[in-house]
């Protein structure tokens, strides 16, 4: 009675630590160098890929994507590192398209994807096409490159093409396997790509989001369900590790639709217990099981490692400061922060995650500017 | 008294005392001490279920990993409340036997 209800006072976490206008706060500042220091360190990266790949594949490939798109939020906060930030996210965009090149897609893929055969054909990943295009349109986006324009226009055409011939107007990302959370990263990569070279697909965007509003949303929650088959059955309901991103990616596709569902994720996945927050990975109403998204769930709360990070990511997009605040502070309590020669990072988590939690502490210039100016303007 | 016969005084210790308490909440911090030192922390990223070290039997890092957390958690939850515990038995028994000390 005493102990229990102060114990988060002892963890608590002001959102300034992290998150600033206009300027990269201390601890994020730490967060980024730990990241920048491993990209830069051959044998730490490799320590870093290698731990992650030994459990999921996936997690390499968007630990790139993350930590492009937090550097490309960074040379929007700060230009005089600019060129710094370009450079890796040249470096990782370059060995990404090289290793899909000489490796094939199922490099970034769990080993489940050579199991079957893709509907579409010839087989292709919106996984992978999608977050290709993000972090093509992210590094365009701050400073145009010209020989990275060629390959933004391709992936776009490949993700406009297989969605459009899909039932359920969706990718696969796997074999008759479609997610709504790399859906969603294809919407707001066709969108951002639109901005940058004019070419307008608004039609298309207008298509899919009529399709995904009836055919894609669990009745009972209103959300979006996040994993279904290429015909549109769905397979997984809403989903904690998927729906904070997709209400993020729906900000500058949809903002209205964006919000309506980040309203439902904080209400029914969204949890606070005595200054504590935490996600869910499951709604009450679907009745999920734990998987390789999200992480080990804790038994009779419910919490899950991977909703719980990404729900950092929604509440930080959608400006939640007093739940930002309670998951910052079950992070420090929870996650197992070392803090080490001007680094941070969590224990408990891993590159992925760290680049998530990055990214969430940064987003902001990059959005904001998409979501207002659909011109060809840089920002 | 040996270091043994300490230990095990200390452990025989009547839990509902204050020395009781106050002795088992060191315990469990001595205990996170310990594992702390041994740089289990790291080992903790088996909840976001990332493998632990490459190459090597996942199955012992992970227990490691966990044995690190639950100390940990002991020690920051359980065990504060054992030393509040403490605290206010040490202080309720001295309320009641102050007259007869003194006496």
């Amino acid at each position: 009675m005493i102990w229990l209800p102060t114990v988060h006072l002892f963890f608590r976490q002001n959102v300034t630590e992290f998150r600033l206008d206009g300027v990269i706060a201390q601890s994020t500042r730490e967060l980024a160098s730990r990241q920048l220091n491993v990209w830069d360190d051959p044998v730490r990266r490799s320590i870093e890929i290698n731990r992650m790949r030994g459990s999921n594949a996936e997690w390499d490939f968007m630990g790139r994507t993350f930590f492009v798109l937090s550097l490309a939020n960074m040379s929007l906060i700060e230009p005089a590192q600019q060129r710094r930030y370009l450079k890796i996210v040249d470096a990782i965009i370059d060995e990404t398209l090289r290793l899909e090149d000489e490796k094939g897609m199922y490099f970034f893929l769990m080993n489940y994807a050579r199991r079957r055969s893709y509907i579409a054909r010839p087989a292709r990943s919106t996984f992978l096409d999608s977050e290709i295009a993000l972090m093509l349109a992210a590094r365009q986006m701050v400073a145009r490159e010209p020989r990275y324009g060629p390959p933004l226009a391709q992936r776009i055409d490949l993700l406009v093409e297989y969605m459009s011939k899909s039932p359920s107007f969706c990718g696969e990302s796997y074999p008759d396997e479609c997610w709504m959370f790399d859906n969603a990263v294809a919407a707001a990569a066709i969108t951002l790509s639109d901005s940058l070279d004019g070419r307008d697909h608004a039609q298309f965007i207008h298509t899919w989001l009529r399709s995904v509003k009836s055919k894609l949303i669990d009745p009972q929650s209103g959300m979006l369900i996040s994993s279904f088959t290429y015909n549109g059955e769905t397979m997984d309901g809403p989903e904690g590790s998927s729906i904070w991103m997709i209400s993020h990616m729906l900000q500058i596709v949809d903002p209205d639709f964006a919000n309506d569902q980040y309203r439902r994720a904080r209400q029914q996945i969204g949890q606070s217990i005595l200054g504590f927050g935490y996600a869910k990975e499951w709604p009450a109403s679907w009745q999920g099981h734990e998987d390789i998204d999200s992480g080990p769930i804790m038994p009779i709360v419910g919490a899950s490692a991977g909703s719980s990070g990404l729900a950092v990511l929604g509440a930080a997009a959608f400006g939640d400061d007093e739940f930002l605040q309670q998951l910052l502070t079950t992070l420090e309590f929870a996650a197992f922060p070392e803090r080490k020669s001007g680094e941070l990072r969590y224990a408990a988590s891993n590159q992925v995650g760290d680049a998530v939690l990055l990214y969430a502490m940064v987003n902001g210039p990059f959005w904001k500017w998409a979501a207002a100016k659909p011109t060809t303007e840089q920002p | 008294m040996t270091l043994r016969k300490t230990i095990r005084a200390m452990l025989w210790t009547s839990l509902p005392s204050p020395r009781g308490w106050f002795v088992r909440a060191v315990i469990i911090i001595l205990a996170f001490a310990v594992f702390h030192l041994l740089g289990w922390r790291d080992d903790t990223r088996f909840i976001s279920g990332t493998s632990t070290v490459p190459q090597m039997n996942g199955d012992w890092t992970a227990i490691r990993g966990l044995i690190y957390a639950f100390c940990y958690f002991a020690a920051v939850i359980v065990a504060p409340i054992m030393l509040i515990a403490a605290g206010l038995m040490a202080i309720m028994h001295r309320l009641m036997f102050i007259p007869d000390r003194k006496a």
